[in-house]
């Protein structure tokens, strides 16, 4: 197992959960996880665990955070069984280990499995300054792995970069709903490696893939409402693609990883997405999710 | 080309309320959605772009449209919302710029043309809110035919 010098900014959820499972069955591990637990339920936004004593309040809200996250994909897998199992095996055709990453990431999550040195923070939000002051004992490499836009106060670290993979292919594909904007405009998801810089993805870019195009065949079962699939979406195949292109194309190369070669962005050749209506995803969904028995071509 | 949505378009330009206040500083939407109708460039140009970007940003993340904006579209505080009469030229220069290029020379034009149809859908949902806004059910029809368009492109 080699240790890369990173330190994981972990945000509970399926995207971290994804990256450290994907590294660690490719061989590797960062040197430290920065795992920010949230004072507030991520729903209720209530206060957790207020009374108790600190250690004792890290391990309840880390708790209430695992199960607010992690909801939908383990509702998803019990509830649409079938469902679960077609994208699962669809997803191992395409991506290394995909079913064990899966499997890690619905299941009993230890975050000490995937690294040495996992120091647990109690957050407002990413604004919080706890945050950097623990960035800023292991400066260098940090992966982002979401909870929010980073800002000018962890932006701005002397010594950091924030690397951040976007489920696009930049600079063509940048905002929101990147996995479901490049299936409909480039007929095939992409995603892209780049470190982060103030504006939204607009850093310099590291790595940049298209996937061969993706499709799930649900003809044989009842389709789920389109709320449900863009869940599925979500919580399975975005983690995972993002997941594969960080481990197969940025960590797997010999070299520094906060001095990585990267190319600036031109934003005039590209465009910045909003979140789809429901009536334009639900055409992206459809080419996703086919019930007409097709492949994608 | 839908002949019906571009007898609509013109009827729209020509309905327009004139702007009462040409000496007004800054970015007017009114004389951006007008200008925007009338010279329709296909492809936008650079200006074009900016404006409906800025229209697609307004409509998507502040979830209203103002009547004026100051430098870069930057919102200035106490200024008004886009008169309602605007709403529908509004709706249209989105939807005119949402069909979807014949012969598009870069995947930008195809980006541009759906994200501007996507802030039309958000905007016709937002105009529903503002209360009766004239030529909705044409606007609406237009915006079901983009989408079947799109339906046809996978």
């Amino acid at each position: 197992m080699k240790t890369l010098d990173l330190t994981v900014l972990a945000h509970e959820g399926p995207q971290a959960r994804a990256y450290l499972s994907r590294m660690h069955h490719s061989g590797f591990r960062p040197s430290r996880i920065v795992l920010m637990v949230q004072k507030r339920h991520p729903v209720t936004r209530k206060t957790v665990g207020r009374w108790l004593p600190k250690l004792m309040r890290i391990a309840y809200a880390e708790k209430t955070q695992d199960l607010a996250e992690n909801y939908w994909p383990r509702q998803i897998r019990r509830e649409q069984p079938e469902l679960f199992a077609t994208m699962r095996e669809e997803l191992s055709k395409i991506l290394d280990a995909a079913p064990r990453i899966l499997d890690d990431l619905l299941g009993a999550f230890r975050y000490e499995l995937y690294c040495d040195r996992v120091d647990r923070i109690l957050i407002d939000n990413l604004q919080d300054p706890t945050i950097a002051d623990a960035l800023a004992e292991t400066p260098g490499a940090i992966l982002f792995t979401g909870g929010g836009l980073l800002r000018a106060n962890l932006l701005d670290l002397p010594g950091v970069r924030f690397l951040h993979v976007h489920p696009g292919y930049l600079p063509h594909i940048r905002g929101a709903d990147g996995l479901l904007w490049s299936i409909l405009i480039r007929h095939r998801p992409g995603a892209s490696c780049f470190y982060m810089a103030s504006g939204i993805d607009t850093g310099e870019v590291v790595a940049a893939e298209d996937f061969n195009p993706l499709g799930f065949d649900i003809s044989h079962q009842e389709r789920p409402d389109d709320q449900l699939l863009y869940r599925a979406l979500l919580g399975y195949v975005d983690p995972l693609l993002r997941a594969e292109l960080l481990v197969a194309r940025v960590l797997n190369r010999d070299r520094d990883l906060d001095a990585l070669p990267a190319i600036p962005q031109q934003e005039s050749t590209g465009l910045t997405f909003h979140f789809l209506h429901p009536r334009l995803r639900a055409i992206a969904l459809a080419r996703v999710f086919r019930s007409d028995g097709k492949k994608p071509e | 080309m839908s002949s019906a949505f571009d007898l609509l378009l013109s009827q729209l330009l020509a309905e327009a309320p004139a702007s009462d206040n040409r000496e007004a500083r800054g970015i007017q939407t009114p004389r951006v959605l007008v200008a925007l109708a009338s010279e329709r460039q296909s492809p936008p140009t650079p200006e074009e772009r900016q404006s409906l970007d800025a229209l697609c940003r307004k409509i998507h993340v502040a979830g209203k449209v103002k009547a004026s904006y100051g430098r870069s579209w930057r919102s200035r505080r106490g200024t008004p919302p886009l008169p309602r009469a605007f709403w529908p030229l509004l709706i249209a220069v989105l939807l005119a710029a949402g069909r979807l290029p014949e012969h598009a020379k870069a995947q930008v034009e195809l980006g541009l043309a759906l994200k501007c149809l996507n802030a039309a859908l958000a905007a016709l949902d937002l105009a529903a809110q503002i209360g009766e806004i004239p030529h909705l059910e044409e606007l609406e029809t237009e915006a079901a035919r983009l989408l079947l368009q799109s339906e046809g492109m996978g």
